[in-house]
């Protein structure tokens, strides 16, 4: 299939050419998918959940680095409404997500943007719109396709990969470090957002606080801290767009 | 170390709500309307404000020592940075500093760190 239905009117056949595109452009990120979920199994595994708690999470909550702020946090026997507040808080990320999807598929039935929302994945987005600034004026049961064609095969290979993380995580041998696993990842999955003078102030901002603030019980050290980072960031930002245009005035 | 198990549904029930809420709210509840720009900036700083500021601790601080600053999971997570960094992509960074992680690990127990 090399033509393009979009002018031919045949609105099932754009929906499944849609739908493979998405599923051919989400393959990539496959590779990504199945180290990052049986690291999630195996360090749920240690933290002490069975394997019907490590998958009840995988799979309702579908979004790994807040599920592993979680675990992490629960223990350090943080109670569980600051383990809420600081998990749903890495997902804040997602409401950008959703306004910046929202003009391309809000017209669409009800069950499917539900469905897309469960489904909100970091490259399920990425990929998304870019497709959708492309080809805006595409129907929007089309641009649901390419959504759904972009996690089609990743959401099944994320809850196999953690269900087999999940299940060998206990028979890890301590010479692998696992303890450490977790913060490897994430670091790996910030440090390449690291760019520009405003993200390295918020970012050491952020770190000097929750050190500062790790005395503060039940880990709330950690929001505060985070608070203050965005803060001095946004400020930061501020400050050298308003000298841009002082240099340029 | 041991979580208990009401905890660990109550986690997984109340983040399964709220991450289902973020995703949907503006493509199922609040349409096409505007988020203010002071929000649309303080959300890009998110992943690089949370992140850090949770695993920060556990760097300088590990539980497996009981807090002792420890040198070689301190280097691991210098060196990931610097891969993810430098290769602009989470996975490899992730991959890298895992080999890191084992090896430092393996050879600091033969020299007896």
């Amino acid at each position: 299939m090399t033509q393009s239905p979009h002018q031919t009117g045949d609105a099932s056949a754009l929906i499944r050419w849609t739908f493979w595109n998405g599923f051919r452009a989400g393959l990539p990120f496959n590779a990504a998918v199945v180290p990052f979920g049986l690291l999630f199994g195996v360090v749920a595994a240690d933290a002490g959940f069975d394997i019907l708690q490590a998958m009840a999470m995988s799979i309702l909550v579908l979004a790994g680095a807040s599920s592993l702020t979680a675990i992490e946090l629960l223990t350090q026997q943080a109670p569980v409404f600051i383990v809420l507040l600081t998990a749903a808080a890495v997902n804040l990320r997602m409401a950008m997500y959703s306004a910046s999807l929202a003009p391309h598929i809000s017209s669409g039935p009800l069950w499917q943007r539900a469905l897309a929302a469960y489904l909100m994945v970091d490259h399920a987005y990425a990929l998304s719109i870019v497709e959708y600034e492309a080809r805006p004026d595409a129907p929007v049961r089309a641009k649901l396709g390419y959504y759904m064609g972009v996690v089609a095969a990743s959401v099944p290979l994320w809850y196999v990969a953690c269900l087999i993380g999940a299940m060998v995580g206990a028979q890890m041998p301590a010479s692998l470090g696992l303890d450490f696993a977790g913060v490897v990842m994430f670091v790996s999955l910030f440090a390449p957002s690291v760019r520009g003078l405003p993200k390295v102030v918020a970012m050491l901002v952020a770190v000097t606080g929750s050190l500062l603030l790790a005395w503060i019980p039940y880990s709330l050290g950690v929001l505060i801290a985070a608070s203050f980072g965005m803060i001095a960031g946004a400020l930061c930002e501020g400050a050298l767009k308003r000298r841009q245009a002082g240099s340029q005035a | 170390m041991s979580v208990s198990n009401v905890d660990i549904w109550l986690t997984i029930f109340g983040l399964a709500v709220a991450t289902f809420f973020i995703r949907f709210s503006f493509i199922g509840i609040l349409g096409g309307r505007r988020m203010p720009d002071w929000l649309l900036t303080a959300l890009r700083y998110v992943p690089v404000t949370i992140l850090p500021a949770l695993i920060a601790p556990a760097i300088l601080w590990p539980e497996v020592t009981g807090g002792q600053f420890e040198p070689i999971r301190a280097s691991v997570a210098v060196l990931t940075f610097a891969f993810a960094w430098v290769l602009k992509s989470p996975m490899l960074g992730f991959l890298g500093g895992l080999v890191c992680l084992i090896l430092l690990i393996n050879t600091g127990q033969v020299f007896g760190l």
